[in-house]
């Protein structure tokens, strides 16, 4: 009865989620597998038998790989920094390093287009790649530095004194022991990026030369109408590879859990 | 140690100054009436601050981005603390479905969510209501992070108030509206702004559920946008100083609150 009385209070947000996510996703398979016919696979036929689809899908694949590489490898000296050597208000340093973030994207990505213009960087593969990594830094960071901020400092100091010298204390006991976040990391900062529109089209030049996954269904949805049936597709192609890529992450994620790891 | 202390602190001052770089460097030309980006014609004036405020289309996107996100925000804010609380008394498993249901819009790709709301608006025939489709995309996007905002806080909180309310006579609406409301206030607070500063800069989502209604970004992404007119500097120095300073005085100032209430 207790429960009963309680559940009402989550019943607006129930309707509101069933409304506003769980019957849009049902809508997005809907159209993805109808026509005016009925029950089809046109849609799944048009956009496979698409070659620059799958030019698009494979460059989105590995630029956002390239990207999230080149985000950890600047991420994790900056956790590794704040949490390892005894910094002074770390938390400060983490909200400024978080605070353009909540900036508006577009804003933000003018101001360094304009950064761009000042110095003569054109719009292509370096303006987007560069554009990407600021842009995803912040995100890269914060697994990191709490997966690092929880490694119990006993354990360096036991292998310190197990005779290990400072790079093998780092390579034997630091990185395996922040693994879980430096995969976290990677998957939170892998899906946003194959699935942006804005900056691959604002900085690579707008032509279809860098065009990604984003841009490609946003392609679809100015089609209007004829592009109703692809687009769905193209959203359940995206929703599948975030899908994934949380299902891989949950599975790390439990193996950090034993070791005291990310959540 | 202090050596290496000193290699990564210069490593991550570098990484942050270019950060802020191209943010500064609009603050800053913000201030010039030169018509591009270089120091060679940099006149210093407030011109376009002046023309931003004459101009019509700016000051109906300010009003409907401000308008959306303070409805956006407060309804969220009360939709998301009623589910909390409402989580509390919940088994595991119900509780997993509605966390699994709330992280979904923050998991997905934002152009997926956009995608599919433009397919329920066409399904419902939602066709000319540019206000209500945008507000309700908006508390969308808010909800999640004010359940996740204000869950943690509900969970720090002494269960037994609630129920000792009832015990005193008091129904659980008014255990819920004297007891709970205010003791979660500091938190529900941070939420709403939260919320009010992602829906502000909501984009993707806006651009494809808008029908006539113009927004910030949405007017900085038209075709014929004014993005590279001096005016338009003094609109981002604008929205990057408000932001910023939001967000900081919601992380010191609230911060302190919290704790000085819970400690109390």
């Amino acid at each position: 009865m207790v429960r009963k009385k309680y559940a009402l209070f989550a019943a607006p947000f129930i309707i509101f989620m069933l409304m506003m996510v769980v019957f849009p996703l049902c809508l997005l398979f809907w159209y993805a597998f109808t026509s005016d016919d009925g029950f089809t696979f046109q849609h799944f036929r048009d956009v496979f038998n698409d070659n620059i689809a799958w030019t698009i899908l494979g460059r989105s694949l590995w630029i956002a790989i390239l990207a999230a590489v080149i985000c950890l490898l600047i991420a994790y000296p900056i956790a590794y920094g704040l949490t390892m050597t005894g910094f002074k208000r770390r938390t400060t340093i983490l909200l400024l390093f978080t605070l353009p973030m909540w900036t508006n994207l577009l804003l933000r990505s003018i101001a360094l287009r304009n950064l761009f213009i000042l110095v003569d960087i054109t719009p292509g593969f370096w303006a987007l790649l560069i554009s990407l990594v600021v842009n995803f830094l912040p995100i890269t960071i914060l697994p990191i530095y709490i997966v690092l901020g929880n490694i119990d400092k006993k354990h360096l100091e036991a292998s310190q004194d197990l005779g290990a010298t400072p790079r093998k204390v780092f390579t034997k006991t630091v990185l395996p022991l922040s693994m879980p976040g430096i995969i976290a990391a990677f998957i939170l900062v892998f899906s946003p990026i194959v699935s942006t529109y804005f900056l691959s089209s604002f900085f690579g030049g707008g032509g279809s030369d860098w065009r990604m996954l984003g841009e490609l269904l946003n392609i679809q949805y100015r089609a209007g109408d004829i592009g109703v049936g692809r687009g769905s597709v193209l959203s359940l192609i995206l929703l599948v590879l975030v899908g994934l890529s949380v299902l891989i992450l949950n599975r790390f994620s439990k193996v950090g859990n034993k070791r005291g790891g990310l959540w | 140690m202090k050596k290496k202390k000193i290699i990564f602190g210069t490593f991550i001052f570098l990484i942050l100054a270019f950060m802020y770089l191209p943010i500064l460097l609009i603050v800053i030309f913000s201030f010039s009436e030169g018509s591009g980006i270089s120091f060679s014609d940099f006149e210093f004036g407030l011109q376009n601050y002046r023309d931003l405020f004459n101009n019509n289309v700016i000051l109906e996107a300010i009003f409907n981005s401000l308008l959306i996100a303070t409805i956006a925000a407060f309804t969220a804010t009360i939709i998301g603390t009623m589910a909390c609380v409402g989580m509390m008394k919940m088994r595991k498993r119900t509780r997993g479905v509605m966390m699994a249901l709330n992280l979904t819009p923050m998991i997905n790709a934002t152009i997926v969510t956009a995608f599919s709301l433009v397919l329920l608006y066409a399904t419902l025939g939602m066709v000319n209501m540019g206000y209500i489709r945008l507000i309700l995309a908006h508390t969308l996007v808010a909800l999640p992070i004010v359940m996740l905002i204000v869950l943690p806080k509900l969970r720090g909180l002494d269960k037994n108030m609630f129920e000792a309310a009832q015990d005193l006579g008091a129904t659980p609406s008014q255990a819920f509206f004297k007891v709970m409301i205010p003791l979660l206030f500091p938190a529900m607070l941070g939420a709403f702004l939260v919320g009010f500063t992602l829906s502000v800069d909501e984009f993707i989502i806006t651009n494809y559920n808008n029908a006539d209604i113009v927004t910030i970004p949405t007017i900085v992404y038209a075709p014929r946008s004014f993005r590279w007119q001096p005016s338009f500097r003094a609109l981002s120095a604008i929205v990057f100083m408000v932001v910023i300073l939001a967000l900081i005085i919601v992380n010191f100032k609230l911060s302190r609150n919290a704790k000085k209430r819970l400690t109390k």
